[in-house]
């Protein structure tokens, strides 16, 4: 009933792999893009500069499923039943998004 | 040159979003077809993947800040995922420019809501409830502005969930206002510090646009050379914004939040009545 802000505090685990997640994906996806843009604006090779900064949206685009997902591991791994539940419904939610964007 | 200009504006809505826990959305969108006079689908798959670019962005800062509480967050994407499906089921189904006049009408309440709370820096009297207590939704944070660590507490955490169902439904059908939801309802019903709602909701609103922003790219309405640079920007602007949230004043935030309201009011209210 007091304030247990700080036990409940002490899990580092799930935040610590989102954090590391999010940086890997967010760096790579930034240097794909600014490597493909330097590209295009220099008037190299439309198609493959093009292709470079595709690739880092498809990255960006994929990091915050990544990011569920290494939660969801997280949670699995701590026995955590309740957490790895919503995970799961998360994930197959945006599963059913996507099969339903992709079927109009 | 244009990608220069997309950069540049992007680094100002990535900031604003990262300060505010919204999107930048509201700020891509309106510049991508009004300014650059740009295909709104292009516009608002270019938006969608910038949204991506806001979260990422800021919440690693935010991580490490613990200002984003990932157990609400997980929580309460439950609400949203599930209610985004919803919208997506129900789009053509309802009118539309309804939902857009009532929504509109909506966030102009929450606007006088938030101008009224503006002086209110930390909530208080927070008691947590039976559900907040089981998922472990208490959390702290050293809030630079204030200069102390700050105990806080979740309550009605269903009707929270509840109103991110609604959030995610929303969003789903009319496409703006996502992050706008997320902190009104942890501000006002689950009664977070300001500052958490607005870190937890930046780190929300990423899984959300990334099952749109999936199908906008295998419909080709992502367009490198547009979508590029704003994420870029975007991603920049994010991670300077998060360096100035910090040092910002709860009441700061709230008073910041409430222009923002009237723009997505007004957004809203004029697609409700001219479309």
């Amino acid at each position: 009933m007091a304030i247990s802000g700080q036990k409940a505090a002490a899990t580092p685990g799930v935040e610590l792999v989102a954090a590391r997640l999010l940086r890997m994906g967010s760096v790579s996806s930034a240097l794909l893009i600014a490597i493909g843009l330097a590209a295009t604006l220099f008037s190299l090779t439309e198609a493959l500069s093009v292709s470079v900064i595709t690739a880092g949206l498809i990255i960006l685009v994929c990091t915050p499923i990544l990011r569920v997902v290494g939660s969801l591991w997280v949670f699995v791994r701590e026995g955590d039943l309740l957490y790895t539940l919503f995970c799961c419904i998360v994930l197959l939610a945006l599963m059913g998004g996507l099969w339903m964007g992709s079927t109009h | 040159m244009q990608i220069i200009g997309l950069f540049f504006i992007s680094i100002g809505a990535g900031a604003i979003g990262a300060i505010l826990g919204l999107g930048g959305g509201i700020i891509i969108v309106p510049v991508l077809t009004l300014l650059y006079g740009m295909d709104i689908r292009i516009s608002v798959a270019a938006s969608a993947v910038s949204v991506i670019a806001t979260s990422t962005g800021a919440a690693v800062a935010y991580l490490k800040e613990r200002l984003a509480n990932t157990r609400v967050a997980i929580f309460l994407e439950v609400g949203t995922t599930v209610g985004a499906l919803t919208g997506a089921l129900l789009a053509g189904v309802l009118a539309e420019s309804i939902l857009f006049s009532l929504f509109g009408l909506l966030m102009a309440y929450s606007a006088f809501l938030m101008y009224r709370a503006r002086k209110t820096e930390l909530p208080e009297g927070v008691t947590p409830d039976a559900i907040s207590q089981r998922l472990r939704l208490a959390g702290s944070y050293y809030d630079q502005a204030l200069d102390r660590l700050v105990l806080y507490n979740a309550t009605r955490s269903l009707a929270g969930l509840g109103v991110m169902y609604l959030s995610g439904t929303v969003a789903g059908l009319l496409g703006i206002g996502a992050g706008a939801f997320k902190v009104l309802a942890m501000d006002q019903i689950m009664r977070l510090p300001i500052k958490v709602s607005t870190a937890t909701s930046n780190f929300m609103i990423g899984v959300t646009a990334a099952a749109s922003s999936m199908i906008y790219f295998t419909r080709g309405d992502v367009q490198p050379l547009v979508a590029g640079p704003v994420a870029l920007g975007v991603l920049v602007g994010a991670v300077l914004g998060t360096r100035i949230m910090v040092r910002l004043k709860g009441s700061t935030i709230r008073l910041l939040f409430v222009p923002v309201l009237v723009i997505i009011a007004i957004q809203m209210l004029w697609k409700g009545v001219f479309s």
